[in-house]
Parts: C-alpha cells; structure tokens; sequence
C-alpha cells in the first residue's frame, strides 16, 4: 500500500486540489471518488530526477506529486521496462556517468582533431575547382584596393619571378590556372598569400629580404601547397561547422557564453591553420628537391622573417600562432 | 520536500500571500543528466540533442515550483529537431556562401535583420505555449509588425537621438513582452513607465562613461610603448558592469511592474550578485574547460528563482486553458542558434 499525496488538476482551468491517492499491492489506484483504476492503465511522466511526476487519468484529470522515489518504486513494480527507465537508470549511476564522461572526452577530442579535418578534406575535394574563382577574383580587388600598391621591382627582377614561378607552375596539375602577382606590401610588409583559385601574390619587401631564387622557389611552392591542398576552401567548411558544433555540445549559453564560444573556437582554428602551414611546408621541401634546389636560402629567409617580427614586438606564444614556430618550421626544412 | 501541505481554501475575499519561486536543482544531479545527453548527441551525430534539451529544460521546469506547483515543459523533441535541422541548413549556407561570395555578405545581413523580429515572435510563441503551470499553459499573441518596429525599427531610428530615445524603446518592447503573454485566457499586463527606464539607462550609461574617463586619464600617466595596448582592458570592466546592471535592473523593474489581474509580481536581483555569479560561473568553466557548466546553470537558476516572487491576492484558480495550434519549433532554434535571446 503506497499513498502519494498531491495535487489534482482538471486540464480546464487553474483550480487544483490537494488529494491522497491510494495505490494497493495488486496495482490498484484509488482516485479521490472512491473509482478503482489499474495502475497500467495511467500514464506516467517521464522521469527527470527527482523533479515532480505527473499521472495522467480519465477525464483529462492530471495528478502531481514530488513523491518521486515512490512513483519510481510503482513504476518499476507495476510496469517494468517503461518507456525513459533505462535511460533514467543510466543517469543515477556513477559507473555510466563516468564512462559517458570518458567517451565525450575521447570523441571529442578525435572529432576535432581528426574528424572535423578529413570531413572538411572530402567534401573540398569533391567540389569543382571553380568554386573559389568568384571569392578570389573579389578579394584580390580588395587587397588591391586597401592594401596593395603596384610593384617597385625592377622589370628584369620581375621576369626572373615569372620565369621561376612558370618553372614551378609547370610542375602542377592542370586543376588551377597558376597567376604570379607582384605588389609592394605597404602595411602588410614582407608576405606571400595564396588564393583558392590559383591567384599568388608576393610583396616587394619579401623578395628585398632575400633575393635568392631557392628561396623564392620555397616561398612560391609553399603558396601553391595552399592551393592545390585547398587549403582555403577546407579552411572556410571548418570554420563554420566549428561554433555550431561548439554551441550543440555545451547547450544553450547565454550571457557569459560569446566569449566562452570564442575563445576554444579561436585556439582550434589556430590550430587547424597550423597543421595547413606544415603541409605547405612539407609540400614546398619536396618541390625544392624535385628541382635539385637548396632548401638552406628558405630556412635564412624564416630566420630573417622572424628576425622583423621580433623588431615589432613580443611573439605570440606557439598556441596563438597561426603558423607553427619558426624553429618548428626550421627543423622540417632541415630535417633530411 | 513537503510541499503538498494543505493549501489555505478561500478565507476571506482577498488575502494576499508573498510567495517566492523554489528551485530544488542539483548541480550533482543536472551534471549527470548533461553529460548522457552530451554522450547520446555525440553518439547519435546530434541527432538527440533535441530529446537533450527537452530532457534538460524539463529537469529546470520541474524543479522550478511556486506556491507546491512546479513549472511543466510540453514541448516535443520531434519539433524540436525539425527546428534545428531547419536552422542548421541556414546557418551552414550562411557562412559557406559568404565565406565563397564576400559581397553577398551584406544582403545576408539585410535578410537577417528583417527576420529577427519575426525570430522574437517565433520563439516567444513555441517556450510560452509548450510551458504550464497548473496543468495550464502559458500563451504568447504578439505580432510581426510590432516586434519590427520595437525590435528593428525603432532601435535603428534612436541611432539618429545618438541613443537619447533607446531607453524609451526599449520600455516599449518590455511594454509588448508583457502585455501579450498570457496564462490560460488572462493577459498579462504591466504599468512600467518610461522615467523608471531612463532611471536605469542613465545609471548603466555613466558606469560606462566612468570606464572612458579612467582610460583617458590613465593615458596620460603610461608612457607610450606597449603599455598602451593594454589600456582598453582598463574600460572592459566598466562595459560589462554596464551591461550586468541594465540587464539586471530591466529585469526587476519588468518583473515589479508586471500583473496577472489582481496578482502581482516582484524580483529583486542585485548586480553585485549577478556580476559575482557571472564571473565565478565564466571562471569555473574555463578552468574545468566546459565540465562545470551544469553547475554554473543551476547556479544561475537558483539566484533568480530565490530572487523572484508573486504576490497572490486570493487563489489563482480560474484561469481557463484556450486551445492553441501545434507551433513549431523552427523560430526558437534558429533564433538559438544567431544567439537571439528574450524572455521574461
């Protein structure tokens, strides 16, 4: 004999009763009007630990009680198995809790590690070429625009870029249509960029700070790494997919929540563009031996780029870095 | 917990009660519900996490009570999903197509502000009607062509009063929260006035200003060089104070001002609470990098259940259900998902 106290709705307006009702050892409820009714035959809220459970009888009368150790008790005497017990059952263990704990942490990490990249990787891969001509076509308008001026490099200097970056274009798949630009960098210094449609531009102040052809070779087969990798592309999916796939994991944040999205998403991304820099790199080292170059002239150039950084203040720590450091990078080149 | 000690029937034609809403969540408790619905999306690719949120609100529902009643969270997963399926589509085409043609940008952000109003009804609508209390449920009748006025319209307008007006309108959009929400058949209504709104604007307003003042004057201490840089971070306190104190201060006097016919409302937050709450909660997030959330939530949940209270006069029985259509849930998820966040 269980009683659980409560109150009693009639679905239709607000008033609410307070009433006992009286279950026996067969599984018989006793409403308030003395009618007899099967315990199988109500319907019983879902649990949601140790909040309140509702009974649904006839007529649309709803029952509410807090007792809810001793709905807990009916439900599994009298209706084992029922729909949100299991899963209920799961919730107050610490055994499952902790393996679920274990196995978020797992499939978290490898998600963002391995399996946001590959899926990234596969679909830019799938796309045509031509996706990326319009965006690029418009940034390059832009950065002329804003940035860029036209190059200071003396005509003989520019057709000996040319004929070095045709030497290396000539090496590539014919997927992209290879453009060499030169500009002179005003604000944004020594550089090299790549766009997604094959567009590579150089800056004058890059070229000044070591005219060497081996390591202009390395500078331009490194950008072409960021093309023909789709690095852009594969740059763009992730970082959209990345807040929502944040967001759905930790639920609704308000308040506090911007900056608390922001700040994994930013460190994640640093990251993903990380490991793009090292495969440019990778990708730039074998080009150099493909054409029996040095790579020696490239690991100067990095030295003397990080050289200039220095002059402009601290460096980022290697976790904020969108490139990997310097001696990282050094290291790769001078490996074999 | 005994809270289904006999109710005090009518005596009288109008006693009034102070009730305080309880919250009886534990952070032990929600943590393992979080982490199996984590676990279950994670497993499932996202798939459950509509079931996740219906389990999780139903859990901050259930142990919300007011006078031994507790707060009731109807809403379907399978809505719920649609919703975000719908949402997820957007927001992905939203950022590839940008992302692939900068220039469209622009037209995005144009579509994007006329549909937020409509956002605010849509999701208004699905939480207010998938929500009861005493077996009732709650009901939202606001329209697009005001919240376009009160959410966009006229925000936009107070740009050319430098913001002189944005007090006032933002007194009006908590004017058309209240006054089309309803419980069962009765509106709620709300007598808040316009100077109490400027009250609190121009208190958050010179916590600001004080931010921009010490950062000028400190300028002129710090010699240039790096330093300098640092200086913004000086006013960063001050803005978020600001923002804690309006959004603190705007809750109460909404709640204070509200009425269900002849009951009354009343919350009495503090920002110094709030602000201790938030950081302690941003803190505790980062440092256990994102496990202690579910106790940062029912942390959160408890301070502004404790803070909130209704003003009974004699019993709320004969409010009356209305039938409502089935909504769905896409305007919630998608305004979810754009972080677009309103309530009462």
């Amino acid at each position: 004999m269980t009683e659980l106290d409560g109150y009693l709705y009639d679905g239709r307006s607000s008033a609410r009763r307070a009433v006992r009702l009286s279950v026996d050892d067969d599984g018989r409820v006793r409403l308030p009007d003395g009618s007899l009714l099967s315990w199988r035959a109500l319907s019983v809220s879902t649990p949601a630990a140790g909040g309140p459970r509702f009974l649904e009888l006839p007529a649309g009368l709803r029952f509410e009680t807090a007792q809810y150790p001793d709905v807990d008790r009916l439900e599994r005497r009298f209706r084992p198995g029922a729909p949100g017990q299991r899963l209920h059952r799961m919730e107050s263990r610490w055994r499952w809790v902790l393996l679920a704990l274990l196995l978020v942490i797992l499939a978290g990490a490898g998600g963002l590690r391995y399996g946001l990249p590959a899926l990234a990787k596969t679909v830019a891969f799938r796309l045509p070429a031509s996706v990326s001509e319009h965006s690029s076509r418009q940034t390059l308008a832009a950065l002329d625009r804003w940035l860029l001026a036209p190059t200071q490099l003396p005509p003989q200097q520019q057709q000996r870029l040319q004929a070095l970056f045709d030497e290396l274009a000539g090496l590539q798949p014919a997927e992209f249509d290879y453009r060499l630009h030169l500009r002179d960098g005003g604000d944004l210094g020594a550089n090299a960029l790549a766009l997604p449609s094959g567009q590579i531009i150089l800056t004058d102040q890059l070229v000044r700070l070591s005219p060497h052809p081996d390591a202009l070779a390395g500078v331009l087969a490194h950008e072409i790494a960021h093309v023909q990798h789709r690095h852009g592309l594969r740059r763009a999916l992730q970082s959209s997919a990345l807040p929502l796939l944040i967001v759905t994991a930790t639920g609704d944040l308000n308040a506090a929540g911007s900056l608390l999205v922001a700040l994994p998403t930013l460190l994640i991304e640093r990251h993903y563009s990380r490991s793009f820099e090292r495969e440019a790199d990778r990708f730039a080292l074998r080009q150099l031996q493909d054409l029996n170059r040095d790579p020696a002239p490239l690991v100067k150039l990095l030295r003397r780029l990080e050289a200039n950084q220095a002059e402009g203040g601290q460096p980022l720590p290697d976790w904020l870095r969108t490139h990997p450091g310097n001696a990282e990078r050094r290291h790769l080149l001078t490996a074999d | 917990m005994d809270s289904t000690a006999p109710v005090p029937r009518d005596c009288g034609q109008a006693a009034t009660r102070r009730l305080s809403f309880e919250f009886s969540g534990d952070s032990r408790e929600y943590f393992r519900i979080w982490i199996l619905n984590l676990f279950l999306s994670l497993l499932t690719l996202g798939i459950y996490s509509a079931w996740a949120k219906v389990r999780s609100e139903r859990y901050f529902y259930g142990h919300t009570r007011l006078d031994g009643s507790s707060f009731e969270y109807t809403a379907s997963p399978i809505s719920i999903l649609k919703g975000r399926l719908v949402a997820l589509a957007v927001v992905l085409l939203y950022s590839f197509v940008s992302s692939q043609f900068p220039l469209t940008a622009p037209l995005f952000a144009v579509a994007f502000m006329f549909a937020m109003p409509w956002l605010v009804v849509r999701s208004l609508r699905f939480r207010h009607d998938n929500s009861r209390y005493r077996g009732i449920r709650f009901g939202f009748d606001g329209r697009y062509p005001r919240a376009l006025i009160w959410y966009l319209l006229a925000p936009i307008g107070s740009v050319l009063t430098v913001f002189l007006a944005y007090p006032y309108v933002a007194c009006r959009q908590q004017q058309w929260l209240v006054r089309n929400s309803r419980f069962g058949d009765a509106r709620f209504d709300t007598d808040l006035g316009t100077s109490s709104v400027y009250g609190v604007y121009i208190v958050g307003g010179g916590i600001a200003l004080l931010g921009i003042v010490l950062q000028g004057l400190a300028a002129n201490f710090i010699p240039a060089g790096a330093g300098q840089l640092l200086l913004p971070l000086l006013s960063v306190p001050f803005y978020y104070l600001a923002f804690v104190f309006v959004d603190t201060q705007m809750t109460n006097l909404t709640l204070n001002h509200a009425s269900l016919d002849e009951h009354r409302f009343e919350s009495r937050m503090e920002t110094a609470a709030v602000c201790r709450l938030l950081i302690t909660n941003t803190l505790g997030i980062m440092l256990s990098l994102g496990l202690l959330i579910p106790w940062a939530k029912i942390r959160m949940a408890r301070y502004r259940a404790e803070c909130t209270g209704v003003l009974f006069r004699g019993e709320p029985d004969r409010y009356i259900q209305t039938r409502e259509a089935e909504q769905n849930a896409f305007g919630e998820e998608l305004g979810e998902a754009l972080d677009i966040e309103v309530g009462l």
